[in-house]
């Protein structure tokens, strides 16, 4: 059952043409044509779509939220910005099918009210970027985005924006600083953007694997939708998946598949190697050791995996896990925003560590001192960064993976 | 293009300084001290707050670019295709160290550019290069600096 990739040529990217031919802005011309901008929110909510971005927050929730706001100016924003380690799912969309994106976007702001949309994209993609500029174009020569969108009331302004190489620029709220053209920190929560976002007007903040759901459900309806997958966590999921397996690459599956599961569609694991762990959602994700290979990833509450952005990494038996837990450091520690001192200085003090134990030189002080950091990561940053610094490894202290901890 | 020529295909709104900064910085190569002035006045904003901004993000740069900026990703999925080794024999066979500059060669290692499936990857001032290996990048590398 797919989605998302049902319509995917490998190595093409389906232009303005190819994607009418698919039925591409079917459901927006139903949206504008025969649906109520409320009518809209609540399909959504049925369908329980929840955020592809890393927190599953529900779409229809968010949309409510700022639909219900009286305000004279709204925005809308697509998160494009994807730059957790071992993630390309946002990229290869914008590059393969970017107007499964917009029309995700046009229906959105419809929805809520909005009549300025940003897409925030990394400024490494450049090839997303290009598609991405060029259906936007195509857009507005076929009355898709301006004035009075197909004969509608409807006027919506779309913009593309390019980040500069930031990680925490992905965090919506610093993704909205960064478009102010403030430096990309983030901001004290709340007001979440929902009330007070770009410009301190309502915003919707969406992942664009998200947004590329929203026609299939307006055209196959919320019930359709809530089938598929787990019932608290419906839907097909991308996976980014690399590392010890035969066939990486990308992969699209309903969200009531097992690690195991997912791994096997990737061709399975590499001949002649064996698994180590797999890594779920990025630098940022946990560890899952073999023996919990049989659990379903999934955006559920209280979930064993959450399933996060959806990189899965398979490490194998050869590994140095001391390198690996460098490279997730260094990671942290160069990303930082800077803006907080249990973040800019632990993830600093935490990759001397490691580094220490990389080279042989870890002792009794830096043990003590490891945990007294995990312990401020994970409780004292001003946003979810520092906290995300310091989740594998507190995994592979869980698992015992490293005897010196 | 100059700076001012930059300037002027950005209407002065605050959500433009992001964006004319990468701009200058993509043509110019780098954000010159004399830059930051012009872009403070042109938007109405201090030197600092330009600087603060431009400051934040990995892909300006405020050095006079050197004749070679080699980045490494040592991202997890690049690390597992040995993008660590590739750093290491860069840094013995050119006698440098990562993070270190001089105006011939920086080295620096940078974060995923979700080009993972085709790792380990290196940027060279500014361009992608996938499926490296110590090899290819050295050999790249010279080419670049012409030897
Ligand atoms: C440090 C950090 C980085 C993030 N990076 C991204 C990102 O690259 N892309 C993304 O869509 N969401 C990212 N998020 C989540 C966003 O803040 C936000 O929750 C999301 O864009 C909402 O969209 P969704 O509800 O459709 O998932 C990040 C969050 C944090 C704390
Ligand atoms: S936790 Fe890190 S990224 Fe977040 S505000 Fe603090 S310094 Fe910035
Ligand atoms: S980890 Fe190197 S490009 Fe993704």
């Amino acid at each position: 059952m797919k989605i998302l990739t049902k319509d995917w040529v490998i190595g093409e990217s389906l232009n303005f043409q190819d994607y009418l031919k698919v039925g591409g802005y079917k459901a927006l011309r139903k949206v504008l044509k025969k649906m109520k901008s409320t009518e809209v929110v609540a399909e959504l909510k049925k369908s329980k779509l929840q955020g592809r971005g890393g927190a599953g927050f529900s779409l229809g929730s968010k949309w409510e939220i700022v639909a219900t706001k009286k305000c004279d100016q709204k925005y809308f924003i697509c998160n494009l910005d994807e730059s957790e380690p071992g993630n390309f799912k946002d990229k290869s969309l914008g590059e393969n099918s970017p107007h499964q994106i917009l029309e995700g976007m046009i229906i959105g702001a419809y929805a809520v009210g909005a009549s300025k949309a940003f897409l925030y994209i990394n400024g490494t993609f450049a090839m997303a970027g290009q598609k991405i500029e060029q259906a936007i174009e195509d857009c507005y020569q076929n009355n898709l985005l301006g004035k009075n969108i197909l004969a509608s009331k409807f006027d919506l302004e779309l913009e593309i924006f390019y980040g500069a190489g930031a990680y925490i620029c992905g965090e919506e709220s610093a993704l909205i600083n960064s478009l102010e053209g403030k430096r990309g920190e983030p901001r004290l929560k709340p007001p979440y953007p929902c009330d007070s976002g770009l410009f301190r007007k309502p915003t919707v903040v969406n992942n664009a694997e998200t947004l590329a759901n929203v026609a299939w459900i307006i055209e196959n309806g919320a019930v359709e939708f809530a089938k598929i997958g787990k019932p608290d966590s419906p839907g097909t999921k991308l996976f980014s998946v690399d590392g010890a397996v035969e066939r990486p690459g990308l992969y699209e599956l309903t969200m009531d598949n097992t690690i195991e599961q997912i791994i096997r569609t990737a061709g399975g694991v590499k001949e002649g190697f064996e698994i180590q762990f797999i890594q779920v959602g990025g630098s940022s994700g946990r560890i899952v050791p073999r023996f919990l290979l049989s659990e379903i990833p999934s955006y559920s509450r209280g979930a064993v995996i959450p399933i996060g952005s959806g990189a899965i990494l398979a490490v194998s038996a050869n590994e140095d896990l001391k390198k690996i837990l460098l490279s997730w450091i260094n990671f942290f520690q160069r990303e930082s925003c800077g803006k907080c001192v249990p973040c800019r200085e632990g993830t600093f003090r935490l990759k001397s560590i490691i580094e220490r134990l990389v080279s042989g030189d870890f002792d009794q002080n830096d043990r003590q001192d490891l945990h007294k950091l995990i312990w401020t990561l994970d409780n004292t940053t001003f946003c979810p960064l520092g906290k995300f610094s310091v989740v594998a490894l507190k995994d592979v202290i869980r698992y015992k993976m490293i005897k010196e901890f | 293009m100059t700076i001012q020529e930059i300037l002027l295909q950005h209407e002065p709104e605050k959500k433009n300084i992001l964006p004319a900064i990468k701009a200058i910085n993509q043509n110019l190569s780098w954000v010159s001290e004399e830059a930051i002035g012009k872009i403070a006045r042109y938007f109405g904003e201090s030197e600092a707050y330009i600087f603060s901004v431009a400051s934040f993000y990995d892909e300006i740069n405020f050095n006079k670019p050197a004749l070679l900026t080699l980045e490494i990703c040592d991202g997890a999925n690049c690390q597992i295709k040995d993008s660590d080794n590739i750093i290491k024999n860069v840094e013995t066979f050119f006698k440098i160290k990562v993070d270190s500059f001089n105006n011939q060669f920086v080295l620096k290692r940078m974060s995923c550019v979700g080009r993972c499936l085709e790792g380990p990857v290196v940027k060279i001032n500014g361009t992608i290069y996938t499926k490296m290996t110590t090899d290819k990048v050295i050999e790249l590398i010279q080419n670049y600096l012409g030897y």
